[in-house]
């Protein structure tokens, strides 16, 4: 039916050019991802088998085009979550800062923005909201103030901790794989932003709602009588999964010198979890207990991400990706500093609207074929900060924005306090706009002066 | 044997807008764990149950599936219980009802209600359709007493 090239690419699809069969499809993909009337993990699958039937790529093309270290990450972080989760150390982390600052009302709400954005840092943004909303729901009844603020301020928390480093958020774990960007380097070069933008936020917050936040003497007494001791439900497997934890982290810091990609350190670290969680029970209960772990791995996002990488290097081996590189250079006329701040701003604009972890996998081979323009990979390096800090803050501008907003929106409803998606983005856009500035005054400043 | 056989005639009724310190009296004073609600027009609208009473005493985010694992660390005086309790006493039942309760219509198989009643609760609404006129209830006792033949 047609020939095959070098890398798997066909000349000709049913009378048609790859590259007119590979952007039908990704377009279609998105338009169907965009409509949320399929589930996008079967979009993208559905995709990934489009692209290799009509021939843009052969099955070990399409199989060579899927990240697994991405997908190691992903899932063995969602493991070690899901194991680490059950010892109530979040809860205690939230209890114990409440009452740190006396049950205040708006100190509550700037401390567990701050625990939200540190422990977003670490892990999953959904199963941070997932672990710390719901004890802020008990805090806001206790306390008698109203839920909103606090809900709003800890998804920005969560959306603006989860781009401080490289496991963070997944638009990070991709460009962190695909580009070659350790742990360190995301560290290195995005935390010191994100702590402005974080703390810059918790103030437009304050100055929005804290202040104005009242409560009684004895609703405060009753939130000091929280024990967060009581909180923490299994000593012994918090000392585990703290030790794992730390030790994970420890490697994807010395991840250079181990010489070790993340994936095999996520997936290594959530084995040793599960022996330890395991050790010595009898057969029928580990494996009991290992189904409810696995259970708990989002697969729905690790098969979405599957059906992507595929789609991807469809485009990308058709040759599109690149002919969007070159009209962005040619746009942009090849100046850095137009590109990356259009980067940083039309992904923050468009990350607020659709699903972050499609447009920046699609924009990481973009960008990646700009190299030759901007002097080798070295010239890339302000347009993967800006890409990421686009993607990663954009997702807090509207309710649709991130999967943990809509996290927190599903809870809050419930509980009997609908977020609902204008009124939302009424605050939520303005705040998100606040971020993305000071982020373009940091690239500015820090790499293309 | 059908619906007629195992039917019993509600002992309480309760109105949507009835209080639910009303209710939750009138329940406890004929021992009911369950009730059914119906609106003006006799239309039933769901079930009012004492567990859910038992839930609004807790703080919501509390009672939500698989959210809050442990609640231990709230240390909760009995005054605090009595003042959310009392925040409720005077909502109508309408705003705490079950009304995802499954109901038996008059067209059921007995097998089929036995199978409701084991996988929901011990007492169900017999309702007839369309016109959601409260039948009747069947409970789990009744229905046993009645295949035992103590009836």
């Amino acid at each position: 039916m047609h020939g095959e090239g070098g890398a798997g690419v066909p000349d000709v699809v049913f009378g048609w050019s790859p590259i007119w069969v590979a952007t039908i499809l990704l377009v279609v993909t998105y338009a169907v991802i965009m409509s949320e009337r399929v589930n996008r993990a079967i979009v993208a699958l559905l995709g990934a088998g489009l692209m290799i039937v009509l021939g843009v790529l052969n099955q070990a093309a399409a199989v060579r085009g899927v990240d697994f270290n991405t997908i190691g990450l992903l899932t063995g972080m969602m493991i070690i979550v899901a194991i680490t989760r059950r010892c109530g150390v979040f809860q205690y982390l939230a209890i114990w800062s409440a009452k740190k600052v006396k049950a205040n009302p708006a100190g509550i709400m700037f401390m567990l923005q701050i625990v939200t954005a540190v422990v977003s840092a670490f892990l999953d943004n959904v199963t941070t909201v997932l672990l710390v909303i719901p004890v802020t729901l008990v805090i806001t009844e206790e306390l008698g103030v109203k839920p909103w603020p606090f809900l709003i301020s800890q998804i920005f928390a969560s959306n603006i901790g989860g781009t401080a480093t490289l496991i963070g958020d997944p638009p990070n774990i991709l460009i962190g794989s695909q580009v070659g960007l350790s742990f360190n380097d995301f560290v290195l070069n995005l935390t010191p932003v994100i702590i402005v933008v974080q703390l810059a936020t918790s103030l437009i917050f304050h100055v929005l709602y804290g202040r104005q936040m009242e409560s009684t003497p004895e609703a405060r007494e009753r939130v000091m009588r929280f024990n967060e001791r009581d909180a923490i439900t299994d000593v012994r497997l918090l000392r585990q999964s703290l030790t794992v934890l730390g030790i994970v982290i420890l490697a994807f810091v010395l991840a250079h010198t181990l010489r070790l990609e993340p994936g095999t350190i996520g997936m290594l670290g959530a084995a040793i979890l599960l022996l330890l969680h395991c050790f010595g029970r009898p057969a029928e209960q580990q494996a009991h207990e290992t189904q409810q772990i696995f259970n708990e791995v989002e697969w729905i996002t690790i098969f979405f991400f599957v059906g992507l990488f595929i789609v991807i290097a469809g485009v990308e081996s058709a040759g599109l990706l690149k002919l969007l590189a070159h009209e962005l250079v040619s746009a942009t006329e090849g100046d850095l500093t137009l590109t990356a701040l259009a980067i940083l701003w039309a992904s923050a604009v468009l990350s607020a609207i659709v699903d972050n972890i499609p447009f920046v996998a699609t924009m990481i081979p973009l960008i990646k074929n700009m190299a030759p323009t901007f002097g080798g990979p070295e010239g890339l390096m302000p347009l993967w900060w800006a890409l990421s800090l686009g993607a990663c803050l954009g997702g807090n501008g509207t309710l649709i924005g991130a999967s943990a907003n809509l996290t927190v929106a599903g809870i809050a409803e419930r509980a009997g306090h609908p977020i609902r998606f204008v009124p939302y983005m009424k605050v939520a856009f303005g705040v998100m706009l606040v971020g993305v500035a000071i982020s373009t005054v940091y690239v500015y400043l820090r790499y293309l002066t | 044997m059908n619906y007629l056989d195992v039917m019993s005639e509600p002992p309480l009724v309760l109105q949507r807008d009835d209080s639910v310190a009303d209710a939750l009296k009138r329940m406890l004073d004929q021992r009911l764990t369950s009730a059914p609600v119906v609106d003006g027009k006799d239309r039933f609208v769901g079930m009012f149950r004492v567990r859910r009473v038992v839930g609004l005493a807790l703080p919501k985010a509390a009672t939500l599936d698989k959210l809050v694992d442990d609640i231990s660390f709230l240390n909760e005086s009995l005054d605090d219980l009595k003042r959310r309790l009392g925040a409720v006493a005077k909502d109508a039942v309408g705003r705490h009802l079950d009304d995802t309760v499954p109901v038996v219509t008059p067209k059921m198989a007995l097998a089929e209600i036995l199978l409701l009643l084991y996988r929901s609760s011990n007492t169900l609404p017999v309702v007839e359709q369309p016109s959601r006129k409260l039948l009747g209830i069947v409970t789990s006792q009744r229905i046993l007493n009645s295949l035992l033949g103590n009836a």
